[in-house]
């Protein structure tokens, strides 16, 4: 034992070393660092927590006006939808009238062109019946025979011929 | 004689078997290193720590023969 | 490799080549003069009590350790700015971290102080080893006198450089015929009560103030029986009187005699323990020791750097080991015997 140089005083003396210098230690440095080490690590949980709740918060918030935007959209296209009713309503009223306004012109039209067909031929019927009485006057004045006379008239006839 | 050749036995033999050890696990741990390189960093921490213990069956052994060397060994001569 | 030759690489090389030569021709360091025991410091005592370097060097450590956590602590502050403060958080969060995956995180609060106080000081007295100064620095001593109280038998020549007697490298090596005289005298002196001292003093040996702590059995063997012990205290607190069942006493457990056998295994396992906790933390620090003369020795300069390096991991490892250990014995302790409960 001498020989190694191992002896009771020293290892005595280097344990209580030890005790003293381990009592220190877990009196005065340790217990502040594992303090601060704690409060560090609950205050991340926490912080991380915060932000959790804050990231839910800012999820439903974005949820509400999502929907909210929804909701004005399909407003929207409801009113475009009714708007584009109304318009093809319109439309089809415009159609209409314009329609029933074009028939009757049309109808008006054929019947004034009737009418001034009727007083056409009537105009002419009447110069027709003059004009015969012109010639059967002069047919009558010269007195050709009956068969000059009706020969002249079919000639005239044909002539002016109207129908 | 003897008094020379003892220390050097004593750390000569006992060198063999941590060195055959160190060897096998210094093996063992690259293979699983090779095998396996996402775990390399924590295989090797492993490894050190193995070849520390096993290191230190050779450094009772070195210990043995400074003890030898400086000491002597009682019924030894010197 | 080959950069090495090439423009002002080369001059460098050529200058540490040149310094190494001069170191090997010229500056020749002498082969410290090894010892097992700590030496005591001559003529240093406390109330009877010679002082060791060793111990110098264990207050050293302690002095350092102190110093650096009651710095760290001083000016705590939540977002962490001085350098100290937070190597000291990383410390403590890393291995707090690492006890919590072994022991759980109760079994890691309770002895993380132990193991940190274990790791630290163990650290910085393996690290004060490299300082310059360690086992250079101390009081020469006549090798008359070496040889009266150890044994020893070299000694050195000294000089003077910048006007600090130093030893040279050349040896002086007491014959027999000079052993026996100096026996005699230390005899006749120790007789008449008085100290030894030689009348002219042939060659010195250097005691140096402070050798790295570790490399005394007494440190490291009372850390070990301080842990060893402590583990038997603290499997007696949680496990209680069935704590004694894992040394196997049939007679009180009515276990079966293979148990005793197991049980011897167990109670050697002990002492195993502390002479291997013990003699890991000696031998590997005071083979670096030597291996760091030994290589000053060889060549002053540039060669002990890599051992030095290595030294730092050993240092740090050799910590590490120690403390993880402890931690691992105490939490065994905790379990009761593994036959007695099914987990």
């Amino acid at each position: 034992m001498d020989a190694l140089g191992i002896n009771g005083p020293f290892l005595l003396a280097q344990i209580v070393n030890f005790v003293i210098l381990y009592l220190l230690l877990s009196r005065l440095v340790f217990p502040p660092l594992l303090k601060m080490l704690d409060e560090r690590k609950q205050k991340i949980a926490e912080g991380l927590t915060a932000a959790e709740v804050a990231r839910q918060e800012a999820e439903a918030e974005r949820a509400q006006l999502m929907n909210q935007l929804e909701q004005e959209r399909a407003e929207a296209q409801r009113r475009i939808a009714a708007a584009s009713t109304q318009a093809e309503k319109v439309k089809a009223e415009i159609l209409a009238s314009a329609q029933k306004e074009a028939e009757e012109i049309k109808v008006k039209a054929k019947l004034e062109a009737e009418a001034e067909k009727q007083r056409i031929l009537a105009d002419a019927e009447k110069q027709i019946a003059e004009l015969t009485m012109l010639a059967t006057e002069r047919v009558v004045r010269l007195g050709m025979d009956q068969s000059l006379q009706h020969k002249l008239i079919e000639d005239f006839l044909s002539e002016t011929s109207l129908n | 004689m003897i008094e020379i050749l003892a220390p050097a036995l004593a750390i000569g033999l006992g060198a063999i078997g941590p060195g055959i050890g160190i060897g096998l696990l210094v093996m063992g741990a690259l293979q699983a290193m090779g095998r396996n390189p996402e775990f390399a960093g924590e295989i090797r921490t492993n490894m050190i720590l193995g070849i520390v213990f096993a290191e230190s069956i050779a450094i009772y052994a070195l210990v043995v023969a400074l003890l030898l060397l400086f000491v002597g060994a009682p019924g030894l001569a010197g | 490799m080959r950069k090495l030759f090439q423009g002002k690489n080369l001059i460098y090389t050529i200058g540490v080549l040149a310094l190494m030569v001069v170191s090997v021709v010229f500056i020749r360091v002498p082969l410290p003069t090894i010892s097992l025991p700590a030496e005591h410091i001559p003529g240093w005592s406390i109330a009877g009590f010679p002082i060791t370097n060793t111990i110098i060097a264990t207050l050293l450590a302690d002095i350092t350790v102190l110093l650096i956590g009651l710095l760290a602590v001083r000016k705590m502050k939540d977002v962490p700015e001085g350098f100290l403060q937070n190597i000291m958080e990383w410390v403590v969060e890393i291995f707090d971290g690492m006890l919590t995956d072994i022991g759980g995180k109760k079994k890691a609060r309770a002895w993380l102080p132990m193991f940190l106080t274990i790791l630290l000081f163990l650290l910085f007295a393996n690290w004060w080893e490299l300082v310059p100064g360690f086992d250079s620095i101390g009081v020469m001593e006549p090798v008359e006198v070496a040889y009266a109280k150890t044994g020893v038998t070299t000694g050195y020549e000294t000089t003077s450089i910048l006007g600090m007697s130093s030893l040279v490298s050349d040896q002086v090596k007491l014959t027999e015929e000079e052993q026996a005289e100096i026996k005699a005298e230390a005899k006749h002196a120790e007789e008449a009560g008085e100290e030894y001292h030689p009348h002219e003093a042939k060659g010195y040996i250097l005691i140096p103030y402070f050798r790295a702590a570790a490399t005394d059995l007494n440190l490291t063997i009372g850390l070990a029986l301080m842990v060893v012990v402590l583990s038997h205290i603290i499997g007696f607190r949680t496990v209680g009187v069935k704590y004694i069942r894992r040394f196997a006493m049939p007679v009180i457990t009515g276990m079966k005699p293979i148990d005793i056998i197991v049980g011897i295994l167990e109670l050697f396992s002990e002492f195993a323990k502390i002479i291997s906790l013990a003699f890991r933390l000696f031998g590997n620090i005071f083979s670096g020791q030597i291996l760091l003369f030994v290589m000053a020795f060889l060549l002053a300069f540039l060669l002990p750097l890599p051992f030095m390096a290595l030294e730092l991991f050993v240092g740090f490892m050799q910590a590490f080991v120690f403390a993880i250990l402890t931690f691992i014995y105490f939490e065994q302790a905790t379990h009761s015997h593994a036959g007695d409960e099914h987990h």
